[in-house]
C-alpha cells in the first residue's frame, strides 16, 4: 500500500498554475524527495499533502484514504519546517508532548514515548531546555523527534536542513537517513540541494515550474537525465548540441559543436539535431606526448582555466576546433596538481559511457 | 552610537541635547510640580507647600462623591478592558488571516474611531441614547468606550501578529490541533505581549475618557467627570491629590508597557 | 508570496462582534446626525425635514464662523509648536544611546496614556492667577499684580500642545529611524557642514513624519474640548464648545449637528491634503 498517492492533483491561484497535474506515489518506508529551483512547486505540493492547501484539483491519499476536505490536525502526517517552528514557549518535552496530548494520549503512555522519542534523536538530557537554548542542530533534532513521536503515516520534510551550516547539514544528513531506515517511516523530503537529494533518496522527483521533469531513482536521474532541464540542474554538466554524421569510413559520428564523438546513439538519422551531455569528471586529460590509445575520437584540447577547489581540479578546456568545456580530475594524493598549466595543450578522452544523448 | 558620528564632529550634539532637555522638562515638570503639591497639610495650593502631610489623601479616600466616580470608573473599565480585548484581537485576527488585498482598507476602516473627533461620537452616542432611552448607564457608556478602545487592541495586537511565525500555528495543526487550539495553545501565549498592551491601552484610555462620557452622563458620574466639576467650581488640594493617584495608576501600568517592549506598538498606534 | 494567497475570506467572519459594535454606534448616530443637521428647530421643538437652515445659519450669523476659525488658527498654532518642540526630541531619541532613548521614549509615550484633565490641572497650579509662577513672581516682588498665564491662547495653546506633543514625536521618530544614516554620513565625508546635510537631506527624508505627525495634531486639536475649558475659561470659543454648548443647554441637536458635520468635513479634508501631499512627496 502507498502511504502517500496523489493523482493529477492540480494546483491554480486564479490564472497562475503553482502545480500542473502531479503523479506521485510513496510507497511504504519509501524515502522520496522532490527537488527542484525555488517556485517550482515542490513546496506546494508537499503542504497540499499536509493538508494546508486545497487542491484545485485530484486526489490525494494518506494512508489509503482520501484527503479530500480532511483538515491538517486530521491527517496523520509529521511535518518538519525550515526553520523548525519549535514551540518558543515550550521546552523539548513538552514540545514532544504536545501531539500526544492532541492525539489525548494517557499520561503514563505520553511519558514513555516522550522519552523514547527523545532517545531516538540522542537528546534525553535536554529534556527541559527551552528552544532558544538549543543549537540549530539539536533544534533540529527535536522538531524530528516531535513529528515522530505522533506515530505518523507519513513524515513530511520542508527544506529541513536549509538553516543548517555545511558540515551539520552533511551530518544531518546521514542522520537522517538512517533514522528513516531504522523507522522504515514513509517521508517525503523537500530540498533544492541535489546533493541532499542524491545521498538520501530512494526516488526522486525533479520538479520544473509546477511540472514533473522526471521521476526514478538517484543514479538514473544523474546518469540518465531525460530532458535539458534535469541535466542542467543536477550537478555540472557540459551539454552541447550535436549532430550525427557520416563519415568517410562510411561510420557515423557525433559531431558536437566541432567535437567529434563515438556515434552512441543506435539510430543512424542523419542532421537530426541532439542535445550531448558530458560528465566534467569522465573527461580524461592527458599530456599528448602519452602513447594511450582508447579511442579512434582523438581530439587536444588547450588550458584555459584552472581552479584548484581541493579534493578537486577544475579545468576549463577548449577543444581545438571545437567547444569549451569544463573537465575535472580528482584529486589523488600522488598526482600533482600542477599536471598541466595554463596555455598547455592536453588530450582529451572521452570514454563511450561518458557521453550521453538527452532525448526530445 | 552618537549623533557625532552621523554628521562629524561639527553638529551641535550639545545644542540638541540641551534643546531637549528644556522639552522634557516642559513635559514632565508640571506632572512632578502636582505631585508635590498634592502632599500639601495645607488648605490651599502653593508652591513649594509650607509643610507636607496626606490629609488631602485622607480626605479623598473618605468621600462618598469621590469614591463613587472612582468606582464607577473602575467598573467601566474593567468590564470595558476583557470585552475590547476579545473584539479586538478577534479582528486583530481577521485582518492578519484574511485576503491581503483587503486587509489596508478594512484595518482602515476598523480603526476610524481614532481619528473621529471624540466630540463628534459623543454628540452621536448622546442622540441616540436619548432616543432609545439608556443614557445615563452602563448600556450606553460600555459600547461607547468600546468603539474607542478596540482600535488600540487591533493595532497592538495586530503588531503581534505581524511579528509571529505562522509555521507555528501549522506545525501545531501537524500534530493534532484543530485551528482553534492550536491558536489557544500556540499564538496567544506567544502574542501575548501585544494581549497586554491591548489591555492596557484599553484600560486607561476608557479610565481616562471625559469627552463622550460627559454627553452620555446625567447624575452618574465617572471619576473625570467628577473631577472636572470639581474644577470648575473650585480648585482645591483635594483635586491634586486625585490626580497624583490616577497619575500613580497610569504611569504604573504605562511602565509596565513599556518594560515588556511594547513600545513599538505605541509607535504603530500613532501612524 | 504565493503560497499565502491561499488565505481564505472565512477568517472575516472573525470581525462580526467589532463590526455590528461599529454600526450601532458608530455609523448608525452619525448618520443620526446626518439627518438631524437638516432638520428645523424653532422654539424649541424640532421638525424633521430637508432644511439648509442650519448650514446657512453657519454661514451667516457672523460667530460661527468666526469660531470655525479661530478653532482652526488654534490648531494651527499648536501643529506648529508641537514640530518645533517635537523634532529635535525624535533627532536625539534616534541618535542617543538605547538608555536615553528608553527614557526619553517613557517622557514620549507617558502622556499619551495620562488624563488630560490630570495634566490640565498641573497646568492650573502653575500658571493659574495664584498658580506658581504668580506666586513667586508677587512674593520676589518682582511684580505687583497676576500676569495674564491662562484664561487666554496662551495658557491654551501650552497646555494643548503639552497634550498632544507625543502625537508628533511618534511619527517623527518612525520616519528619522527609517532614514540610513549612511547616507548622511556620505554627504559629510563629503564635505557638507551639518546643516547643509540637516536641510538637504535628513529634513526632506523625513517629511512624511512630518506629514503625518502634523495632520494627527491638527486634527486632534480640532476636536480639543476640555483643555479650552479648563484653561481658557470662556474667554476662547472653539467649535467644540460652542456644539457641546449648544445642545446641553439650547437643546439645539439641529444646529449642533450641522456643526459637527462642518468639523467633520474640515477634518476629512486635511487628510484628503496630507495623502495627496504625501502622495506628492513619495513620488518625487
Amino acid at each position: 500500500m502507498s502511504s502517500v498517492e496523489l493523482k493529477s492533483i492540480v494546483k491554480k491561484y486564479g490564472a497562475v498554475t503553482a502545480v500542473a497535474s502531479i503523479d506521485l506515489s510513496v510507497e511504504s518506508g519509501e524515502f522520496v524527495t522532490l527537488l527542484g529551483p525555488s517556485g517550482c512547486g515542490k513546496t506546494t505540493t508537499l503542504r497540499m499533502v499536509a493538508g494546508f492547501i486545497r487542491p484545485t484539483s485530484g486526489q490525494l491519499y494518506v494512508g489509503g484514504s482520501n484527503m479530500d476536505g480532511v483538515p491538517p490536525h486530521k491527517r496523520k502526517v509529521g511535518l518538519v519546517f525550515q526553520n523548525y517552528a519549535l514551540f518558543p514557549h515550550m521546552s523539548v518535552q513538552k514540545n514532544i508532548e504536545f501531539g500526544l496530548k492532541m492525539q489525548n494520549t494517557p499520561f503514563e503512555e505520553r511519558k514513555d514515548k516522550i522519552i523514547d522519542a527523545l532517545d531516538l534523536v540522542k537528546l534525553r538530557h535536554l529534556e527541559h531546555r527551552m528552544p532558544s537554548e538549543l543549537s540549530g542542530g539539536q533544534q533540529q533534532r527535536v522538531a524530528l523527534a516531535r513529528a515522530l513521536v505522533i506515530r505518523p503515516d507519513v513524515l513530511l520534510l520542508d527544506e529541513p536542513f536549509g538553516a543548517l551550516d555545511k558540515q551539520l547539514r552533511d551530518h544531518m544528513r546521514i542522520e537522517l537517513r538512517e533514522l528513516q531506515q531504522k523507522l522504515k517511516i514513509s517521508t517525503l523530503f523537500v530540498t533544492h540541494d541535489q546533493d541532499e537529494a542524491l545521498s538520501m533518496s530512494d526516488r526522486i522527483v525533479v520538479m520544473s515550474e509546477g511540472q514533473v521533469s522526471q521521476i526514478g531513482s538517484p543514479v538514473e536521474i544523474y546518469e540518465k537525465p531525460k530532458t535539458r532541464f534535469v541535466t542542467d540542474f543536477i550537478g555540472r554538466s557540459n551539454i552541447l548540441s550535436g549532430k550525427i554524421e557520416t563519415e568517410k569510413s562510411n561510420k557515423t559520428c557525433l559531431n558536437a559543436e566541432g567535437l567529434k564523438l563515438p556515434n552512441v546513439s543506435k539510430t543512424s538519422h542523419k542532421s537530426e539535431s541532439i542535445l550531448v551531455m558530458i560528465r566534467p569528471e569522465c573527461v580524461l586529460l592527458k599530456k599528448p606526448n602519452s602513447k594511450n590509445k582508447i579511442t579512434n575520437y582523438k581530439n587536444t584540447a588547450k588550458i584555459l582555466s584552472i581552479i584548484y577547489l581541493g579534493s578537486i581540479i577544475q579545468y576549463k578546456i577548449k577543444v581545438n576546433n571545437g567547444p569549451a568545456l569544463i573537465v575535472t580530475e580528482s584529486n589523488v594524493g600522488y598526482s600533482d596538481p600542477k599536471k598541466f598549466s595554463l596555455g598547455d595543450t592536453a588530450e582529451i578522452i572521452i570514454p563511450e559511457n561518458a557521453i550521453y544523448l538527452i532525448p526530445g | 552610537m552618537s549623533s557625532q558620528e552621523h554628521y562629524g564632529s561639527r553638529f551641535p550634539y550639545r545644542l540638541l541635547v540641551g534643546v531637549v532637555t528644556v522639552v522634557i522638562f516642559f513635559l514632565e515638570a508640571p506632572l512632578v510640580i502636582l505631585v508635590i503639591q498634592s502632599f500639601t497639610a495645607e488648605s490651599y495650593l502653593a508652591f513649594p507647600p509650607p509643610s507636607y502631610g496626606v490629609r488631602w489623601y485622607k480626605e479623598v479616600l473618605t468621600s462618598e462623591d469621590w469614591l463613587n466616580s472612582i468606582s464607577l470608573s473602575l467598573i467601566i473599565a474593567t468590564i470595558v478592558t476583557p470585552l475590547s480585548l476579545i473584539f479586538g484581537t478577534m479582528a486583530a485576527f481577521a485582518l492578519d488571516r484574511g485576503p491581503k488585498k483587503l486587509k489596508n482598507g478594512l484595518q482602515a476602516i476598523m480603526i476610524s474611531p481614532m481619528v473621529l473627533p471624540h466630540i463628534v461620537l459623543g454628540l452621536g452616542l448622546f442622540k441616540m441614547a436619548l432616543e432609545l432611552d439608556i443614557d445615563d448607564s452602563m448600556l450606553a457608556y460600555i459600547p461607547a468606550h468600546l468603539t474607542i478602545t478596540i482600535p488600540f487592541v487591533i493595532i497592538s495586537v495586530g503588531a503581534s501578529l505581524q511579528t509571529f511565525e505562522v509555521t507555528l500555528e501549522e506545525a501545531a495543526r501537524s500534530l493534532g490541533a484543530s485551528r482553534f487550539w492550536a491558536v489557544w495553545h500556540i499564538t496567544l501565549p506567544i502574542i501575548r505581549p501585544g494581549l497586554v498592551a491591548g489591555a492596557i491601552f484599553s484600560f486607561i484610555i476608557s479610565f481616562d475618557e471625559f469627552i463622550i462620557t460627559f454627553f452620555l452622563t446625567t447624575f452618574q458620574r465617572t471619576l473625570p467627570i467628577e473631577m472636572f466639576s470639581t474644577l470648575m467650581y473650585q480648585v482645591r488640594p483635594s483635586i491634586a491629590a486625585v490626580s497624583t493617584l490616577t497619575l500613580a495608576v497610569t504611569a504604573f501600568l504605562t511602565a509596565m508597557l513599556m518594560l515588556r517592549g511594547q513600545i513599538t506598538s505605541g509607535n504603530k498606534v500613532i501612524k | 508570496m504565493s503560497l499565502n494567497s491561499d488565505q481564505n475570506y472565512g477568517a472575516l467572519w472573525l470581525l462580526t462582534p467589532t463590526v455590528l459594535l461599529y454600526l450601532a454606534t458608530f455609523l448608525f448616530p452619525l448618520i443620526l446626525l446626518g439627518v438631524l443637521s437638516f432638520a428645523k428647530f424653532e422654539a424649541s421643538i424640532t421638525t424633521l425635514g430637508f432644511y439648509f437652515d442650519n448650514y446657512i445659519k453657519i454661514f451667516s450669523d457672523g460667530i460661527t464662523l468666526k469660531i470655525f476659525f479661530q478653532t482652526v488658527r488654534l490648531s494651527i498654532y499648536i501643529t506648529f509648536w508641537c514640530l518645533i518642540l517635537g523634532y529635535p526630541v525624535a533627532l536625539l531619541m534616534r541618535s542617543c544611546s538605547p538608555k536615553i532613548k528608553m527614557i526619553l521614549l517613557f517622557c514620549v509615550v507617558s502622556p499619551l496614556l495620562t488624563s488630560i484633565i490630570v495634566r490640565n490641572v498641573a497646568w492650573l497650579l502653575i500658571l493659574g492667577r495664584s498658580g506658581m509662577i504668580n506666586d513667586t513672581l508677587i512674593q520676589w516682588e518682582l511684580i505687583s499684580k497676576p500676569l495674564p498665564l491662562m484664561y487666554n491662547e496662551f495658557g491654551v495653546i501650552l497646555a494643548v500642545v503639552h497634550v498632544y506633543l507625543s502625537f508628533m514625536v511618534l511619527p517623527l521618530f518612525g520616519a528619522l529611524s527609517s532614514i540610513n544614516s549612511s547616507i548622511e554620513e556620505a554627504a559629510s565625508s563629503l564635505g557638507a557642514p551639518f546643516w547643509r546635510v540637516f536641510l538637504s537631506i535628513t529634513l526632506p527624508l523625513s517629511l512624511p513624519g512630518i506629514m503625518a505627525g502634523c495632520t494627527l495634531v491638527f486634527i486632534l486639536s480640532m476636536g480639543v474640548y476640555l483643555t479650552p475649558v479648563i484653561m481658557g475659561g470662556n474667554f476662547i470659543l472653539t467649535l467644540p464648545m460652542l456644539i457641546t454648548e449648544s445642545v446641553r443647554e439650547q437643546y439645539d441637536w439641529p444646529y449642533a449637528s450641522a456643526m459637527a458635520l462642518m468639523l467633520l468635513l474640515a477634518i476629512g479634508f486635511m487628510v484628503v491634503l496630507s495623502s495627496g501631499l504625501q502622495r506628492l512627496v513619495s513620488r518625487r
